[in-house]
């Protein structure tokens, strides 16, 4: 599905003289990235703020392209301009602020905005705002004005807005990261729910572990390179690493390592508080008790 | 619950939210043009009958109208002052030193107060009942004449839509920059003209900064759901003129005439 070799991005910024644009570098933002994610996984990124993921997820959208090396999603190339709208329609993105990417001022017509730029027939558009909108439990709210749902609303709007490409896989940019508790938890079941039920192929950059923790595939970024990748099991084990990379592990994977640590026999792969409350040890302690 | 500001969509499906944008688009240029030939209050009256009618068919709560025009009252007001003093008359009513008020200049002010609402109140109708999308499908289409002339009429569109719409959002920006600097003992009150300006400046550059990134924002959010300018959209509601409308359209157009009749022969 998406597929990258040795991908490198630098920023560029156009220095305008009278003569001539010559174009000044920053530093690499993005260096040699090799990826492979197959339809139907659940990807978390990790990674300190300015570690290169908001770029990565432009690149994969093609927002970006690679200043060196080749990104492939679906077997397109990223940076041939002939493929950039089939790469959009087949891998949406949905950003952090919610008030910046709802363009309608009417919950239909935003989901109804990407069909249409795409040419889609009204009826087909119609047929689709329609279940996506139920897809993500807002049917009720179709003709409603966005800026006065909550957060969590609005970024199940978002993700209404991109299902109604028809999209292979979804980019989500910490779109829980100006939640409360609770719509992070609408956003997150949302997207859970999409990868199990219709098998799309989910892209989650976040901040919270919890979040991480839940993911088939973990990939962790630091200084615009590609760090570790695994399972959580295996990131969250290594907990001394990630804090140098400036992250934590889930707060209920510290409590285990440290048990560990003190000779408690909990198992070493604990990651949610359902993990533990699981465990062997835990269970006979609770049982005794 | 958010404040609405003029020019903000106040959904619903009333017959006026459902008559086509273009209709109520041409309609509302009429009314603003007739305006300008109606000199006596006869024809002034007939309009807010007009504009009242329109309200009450829409089912817009009346108070939204009314809190559009409190934030232009400075406006209205400093247009009604210079009437007053700037009109040339013989009928003096008071005089005090170098100031004339005569009862041209009050008879003019009052004028030129009652035209600034009736022409607020009428357009505000319009952007009440009208989804932005809706009216940059009509601005769009009563622009595409000037296709010929290189005119961008799709793009013109969007932009004034998407400048609507900041428009909400860089005021609720506003209030939170400004109450978070008060938090920090920033004194918007007091002082003169010059020190009340430049308390704003704490205020004007987060503003920015937050306006600009917003246009980044939302520049990409676009391109990422493939919007690449107006050719070959589709659109969900297309825009298409039923019986409804085309009987909608010839009573706004003889309302329009008869407000003129009215204001020019009564
Ligand atoms: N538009 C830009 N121009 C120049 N540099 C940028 C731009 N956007 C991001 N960067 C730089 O690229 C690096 C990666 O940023 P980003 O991808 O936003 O990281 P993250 O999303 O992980 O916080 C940072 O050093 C950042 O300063
Ligand atoms: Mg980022």
């Amino acid at each position: 599905m998406i597929v990258s070799k040795n991908l490198c991005f630098t920023y560029t910024k156009p220095e305008e003289t009278s003569e001539s644009i010559s174009f000044e570098k920053y530093s690499a933002a993005l260096t040699d990235i090799n990826i492979n994610i197959k339809q139907g996984e659940f990807i978390a990124i990790l990674g300190r703020n300015g570690s290169g993921k908001s770029t990565l997820a432009r690149q994969l959208n093609a927002l970006l392209t690679p200043t060196e090396g080749t990104l492939w999603v679906k077997g397109l190339d990223t940076a041939d301009s002939d493929n950039t709208w089939r790469v959009r329609q087949s891998l949406g993105m949905v950003f952090q602020n919610p008030d910046n990417q709802l363009i309608a001022s009417i919950v239909e017509d935003d989901v109804a905005f990407g069909p249409e730029n795409l040419g889609i027939p009204t009826e087909e558009i119609r047929r689709r705002v329609d279940d996506t909108l139920r897809t993500v439990g807002m049917r009720e709210y179709a003709l409603d004005a966005p800026q006065f749902l909550s957060g969590g609303q609005k970024q199940r709007i978002a993700i209404a807005g991109v299902l109604a490409m028809k999209p292979d896989c979804i980019v989500l940019d910490e779109p829980t990261a100006m939640l409360d508790p609770s719509g992070r938890r609408e956003v997150l079941e949302t997207v859970k729910a999409l990868n199990r039920g219709s098998g799309i192929t989910i892209i989650l950059i976040t901040h919270y572990m919890e979040e991480a923790a839940t993911a088939s595939r973990v990939l962790v970024m630091d200084g615009g390179k590609l760090v570790m990748d695994g399972t959580p099991k295996e990131i969250f084990r290594r907990a001394d690493e990630m804090k140098a990379l400036g992250l934590d592990v889930p707060p209920v994977t510290a409590l285990a390592n440290r048990l560990i640590e003190m000779g408690v026999p909990v198992s070493d792969s604990i990651l949610t508080v359902e993990d533990f409350l699981n465990d062997g040890f835990i269970q006979t302690l609770m049982a005794g008790a | 619950m958010k404040r609405i500001t003029i020019g903000q969509f106040y959904p619903g499906d009333s017959v006026i939210h459902k008559l086509d944008a273009r209709v109520k688009l041409l309609g509302t240029l009429l009314f603003i043009t007739a305006l300008f030939f109606v000199g006596n209050f006869s024809g002034y009256i007939a309009g807010a009958v007009f504009i009242v009618a329109l309200v009450q068919m829409s089912r817009v709560p009346f108070k939204l109208l009314i809190k559009g025009l409190r934030s232009v009252i400075f406006i209205l007001l400093f247009a009604a002052f210079l009437n007053i003093f700037l009109t040339p008359g013989e009928d003096v009513v008071f005089s005090f030193s170098f100031i004339r008020v005569t009862r041209e200049g009050l008879s003019m002010a009052g004028r030129m107060a009652t035209r600034l609402v009736l022409l607020i109140t009428g357009s505000s109708v319009l952007t009440l009942t009208t989804s932005p999308i809706r009216l940059t499908d009509a601005i769009e289409y009563l622009l595409m004449p000037l296709k010929i002339f290189k005119v961008p009429a799709h793009e013109i569109a969007m932009m004034m839509t998407i400048a609507m719409s900041s428009i909400a959002m860089l005021m609720d920006e506003t209030e939170k920059i400004m109450k978070a600097q008060a938090a920090r003992g920033a004194d918007f009150e007091t002082g003169g003209l010059i020190k009340k300006a430049k308390s704003l400046i704490p205020v004007m550059v987060p503003l920015f900064y937050s306006a600009f990134r917003r246009a980044d924002e939302m520049a990409a959010a676009m391109e990422s759901r493939c919007y690449r300018g107006g050719e070959n959209r589709t659109r969900l509601k297309p825009m298409k003129m039923t019986g409804n409308d085309y009987i909608a359209a010839v009573i706004l157009a003889g309302s329009v005439i008869l407000i003129l009749m009215v204001g020019i022969l009564i």
